[in-house]
């Protein structure tokens, strides 16, 4: 009874980012189909990725004609960050074996933020905050797919919204003038590579670039304990 | 192409990721830490830039437009959904 309270609580926690995740999923389930994506395939991969900015990314380059290993590779890159989030995750809430690998597959931004910000939050209270994520990302996922045949996405410039999304993403990430100045670099870099090497090819290497000097140029800011933002 | 095994392949990544730093105890050296926190920022840079500019030449000017405003309505209100429809209605008014 007590695991089941905990499970409500987190899963309350999470209400408030369903204004964030509900559009965010929309827009994938928009571009998804825009890729030309099958609508099963597309809500097959809310369930079994279920990471927001890896989907955008691989409808995004799927739609670009990108190969296979190209979205796979972007998928890591792109989802690196959850190591960060699993090592302070396994130092503030105790978890035994079988409970990690439940763990490991709701951990998104979101739920990372929401149990380093609530107190003392158990396995269960996360598993709530997981599945409040969870269940709203896929619901919205099945609705955008559904509301995407109503529309030409051509006569409405459908495609729009994915170069949006992800620009407001990135407004909302932007916290330092490092962060601005790799914005900047890698966007030019992807923007000149890609009529040279392709959408997928111009993406990583855009990205190992301005990351690779974003670390090494400017100061030397020490990052801030409990590590990355949600 | 097919599809279903990419998106096999991108569920293994990921979940390889999010059960590996669960796993674990350990510190990650802080340039690592720096440089990995930097990673969303360019790929959603990366992604953005080069698909403002549209597929043909005839709605270029209208699409950076509608670009700026909405990054400037996203800076502002902070809600993402707020800036998608503010862009697509400039679009919209623009084209």
């Amino acid at each position: 009874m007590r695991f089941l309270t905990e499970v409500w609580r987190g899963f309350r926690a999470g209400v408030p980012l369903w204004l964030g995740l509900v559009p965010f999923a929309l827009a994938y389930a928009v571009m998804a189909r825009q890729a030309g994506l099958a609508a099963l395939d597309a809500q097959l991969m809310s369930v079994v990725v279920f990471a927001g900015g890896a989907q955008l990314s691989a409808v995004g380059l799927f739609a670009h004609g990108a190969g296979g290993l190209e979205i796979v590779a972007t998928t890591l890159l792109l989802n690196l960050r959850h190591v960060l989030y699993g090592l302070s995750l396994s130092q503030r809430v105790p978890m035994g074996g079988a409970e990690r690998l439940v763990a490991a597959h709701v951990l998104t931004d979101e739920a990372f933020g929401v149990a380093m910000s609530a107190s003392e939050p158990s396995f269960a209270f996360f598993l709530g905050a997981g599945a409040s994520v969870f269940v709203p990302w896929n619901i919205a996922t099945g609705a955008g797919l559904w509301a995407g045949q109503l529309v030409d996405p051509a006569r409405v410039s459908a495609d729009f919204v994915f170069p949006l999304a992800f620009l407001g993403m990135l407004v909302l990430l932007v916290e330092s003038r490092r962060d601005a100045v790799v914005a900047a670099v890698s966007g030019g870099l992807a923007l000149v590579l890609t009529h040279i090497l392709g959408a997928g090819l111009a993406m990583l290497s855009a990205v190992l670039v301005s990351t690779a000097l974003g670390a090494v140029v400017g100061p030397r800011e020490t990052a801030p304990a409990g590590g990355a933002r949600p | 192409m097919s599809v279903l095994p990419v998106v096999a392949g991108m569920a293994l990544v990921t979940y390889l990721c999010r059960i590996a730093g669960l796993w674990m105890a350990a510190t990650v050296p802080p340039a690592v830490a720096r440089s990995l926190r930097l990673v969303p920022v360019a790929v959603f840079a990366a992604l953005a830039v080069p698909a403002v500019p549209g597929p043909g030449t005839a709605e270029t000017a209208s699409r950076v437009l509608a670009a700026g405003v909405a990054v400037v309505a996203t800076r502002v209100s902070h809600r993402l959904w707020l800036g998608i429809a503010v862009g697509m209605l400039a679009l919209w008014a623009l084209r």
